[in-house]
């Protein structure tokens, strides 16, 4: 550091320094006995090998090598506007791209903190599950304190009126009021919904609404058979809403109906036999992950002293819902990653054509600097500062032309985000 | 007689030692490394500011305005405890160079 700053003093005061050091340099060469005066050296070489040490040589060479790109590109327009709109198309066209591809994937938590959602499982010696049985759900939600709340879904891959493989979600009644939105149509699941003496309602989903219903508003209200149940349709969710885990859903029923809709299981407060539930919660404000993790296995002690459910050694792990998935569309990423790269490796050989072309036409240049004594490193420098000032001015157009495209990208990540369905 | 090159640091390293006596003018350490060695300041000896330059720019010696015994209006240097050590450390290495290469010799 105490060396920069010497540097730096010296780099300031480069001029008086230059005129000490040619003075002391005459002193000494009039001190030289006469004969031996020859001796001394090329004198301006020396000092400017001296002055070298002070200042950045690289610093000067850069501002230098920067001042002829811009002279040289500015004598090429033809060259360089072409350069700068392949570069500015791949750019702006990869950046549109992401954009979308960002929206698709991995916004798709669109609900009140959907980033801090955790998803929890059981990991003991024997096993890993993310599965935990429906009264083991009511047991944490009634006596764990670290968590602002937690909630309970049960995948049912129920039959709806001769149509099979109709993806429900049974869950708890404060899922909806947790998450936050808004529905799209009539109203949302509300705690009142898992009375024992509640009606049996649902909500759907808003791409299986418009694939099997039409979009039609009227749906709410009516009543359709669901695993011969009969259920009343009560709301529609949004169309950016694929539940916590972001998954594909078409409809979600109250945890309280699984009895009814699977036959011969307990009512959700007895049911330890089958871990079907997937649990998910949030933190609140202050509280650690660890500490969460802690809360719910001396919970699972607990329920596993009093029942065979659970394993001695069991423990609970959270992991960001936000953050599985990533590894859940790793595929899919890898594939949009390949093609961004192809769009920029096709700009990248356009560009590096036409710069071909212009190295053969400016070999004489080349040649020219060679001859008068610039080395082979310098002038690979002088070309290099010349195509990183092309990237740059690439650069700067691609962000230009994709502000300009951004709001029809955004209209279009919403468009798919409303007709595509993963996973 | 064949010249012989010397490498880069050596010229640095015979100032420093000559400094280790005490502040001197340019002139004067050009006469001392004269004295120490033939061959290094003999075709060039202006490459000794180049040299020094580097010195103060690493912060082994200052620089200040005097005058020399002539009456000359010279720039004395004179040596930094950073200096003293860097010295010191460049004769180690020299030192465990020269006795790695002779052990090798003695073995040939």
């Amino acid at each position: 550091m105490r060396k920069l700053w010497r540097r730096l003093y010296f780099w300031l005061h480069r001029q008086r320094l230059e005129r000490e050091l040619a003075e002391e340099m005459q002193a000494h060469r009039e001190m030289m006995p006469a004969e031996r005066r020859t001796n001394f050296g090329n004198a301006t070489w020396l000092r400017e090998e001296s002055s070298n040490t002070w200042l950045w040589t690289w610093l000067e060479q850069l501002i230098q090598d920067l001042s002829y790109a811009t002279r040289v590109l500015w004598h090429a327009p033809g060259f360089t506007l072409g350069a700068i709109a392949v570069l500015a198309l791949g750019v702006g066209v990869n950046l549109a791209e992401l954009q979308i591809f960002n929206a698709m994937l991995f916004h798709r938590l669109h609900f009140r903190d959907g980033a801090s959602v955790l998803q929890f499982s059981r990991v003991s010696r024997q096993r890993q599950s993310m599965g935990f049985p429906p009264a083991a759900v009511e047991f944490y939600r009634a006596h764990s304190r670290s968590f602002a709340w937690l909630i309970g879904e049960e995948y049912l891959d129920a039959v709806l009126e001769g149509d099979a493989d109709v993806r429900a979600v049974l869950v708890s009644g404060d899922y909806f009021r947790n998450s936050g939105i808004l529905p799209a149509e009539g109203r949302l699941l509300e705690p009142a919904d898992t009375r024992p003496d509640a009606a049996s309602v649902a909500v759907l989903g808003y791409q299986y609404w418009k694939a099997h219903w039409g979009a039609d508003p009227k749906v709410v209200g009516r009543v359709m058979r669901l695993n011969n149940l009969p259920v009343q349709i009560v709301g529609i969710a949004p169309y950016d809403f694929d539940g916590m885990e972001g998954r594909r859903t078409d409809m979600w029923l109250p945890a309280t109906l699984s009895p009814q809709l699977v036959s011969g299981s307990a009512p959700a407060q007895q049911d330890f036999s089958q871990p079907r539930d997937a649990l998910l919660g949030k933190l609140k404000p202050g509280v650690s992950q660890a500490a969460g993790d802690a809360d719910l296995t001396v919970l699972t002690r607990e329920l596993a002293r009093q029942r065979r459910a659970f394993d001695d050694d069991e423990r609970v792990q959270s992991a960001f819902v936000e953050a599985t998935m990533f590894y859940r569309f790793l595929p899919m990423v890898a594939i949009f990653l390949i093609m961004v790269l192809l769009v920029l490796l096709s700009a990248c050989a356009n560009l590096g054509n036409m710069l071909l072309a212009r190295g053969l036409a400016r070999e004489r240049e080349i040649q020219i600097r060679a001859a008068i004594g610039a080395s082979r490193l310098r002038v690979v420098r002088q070309l290099m500062t010349e195509n990183a000032l092309l990237a740059l001015l690439g650069m700067a157009a691609g962000l230009a032309i994709w502000t300009h495209i951004r709001p029809a990208a955004a209209g279009l990540a919403r468009l798919s985000a409303e007709h595509t369905c993963f996973a | 007689m064949p010249k012989i090159t010397m490498p880069k640091g050596a010229l640095a390293m015979l100032i420093l030692r000559v400094l280790r006596g005490g502040p001197l003018h340019g002139y004067a350490i050009a006469q001392r490394i004269r004295q120490l060695s033939d061959d290094i300041l003999e075709a060039e000896e202006g490459s000794l500011y180049p040299a020094l330059q580097r010195i103060l720019v690493e912060g082994w010696a200052t620089a200040a305005w005097g005058e020399s015994e002539t009456g000359r209006r010279v720039r004395f240097y004179k040596l930094t405890p950073a200096g003293l050590k860097q010295l010191k450390r460049e004769l180690k290495e020299y030192q465990q160079a020269t006795a790695a290469i002779q052990a090798i010799l003695r073995l040939a």
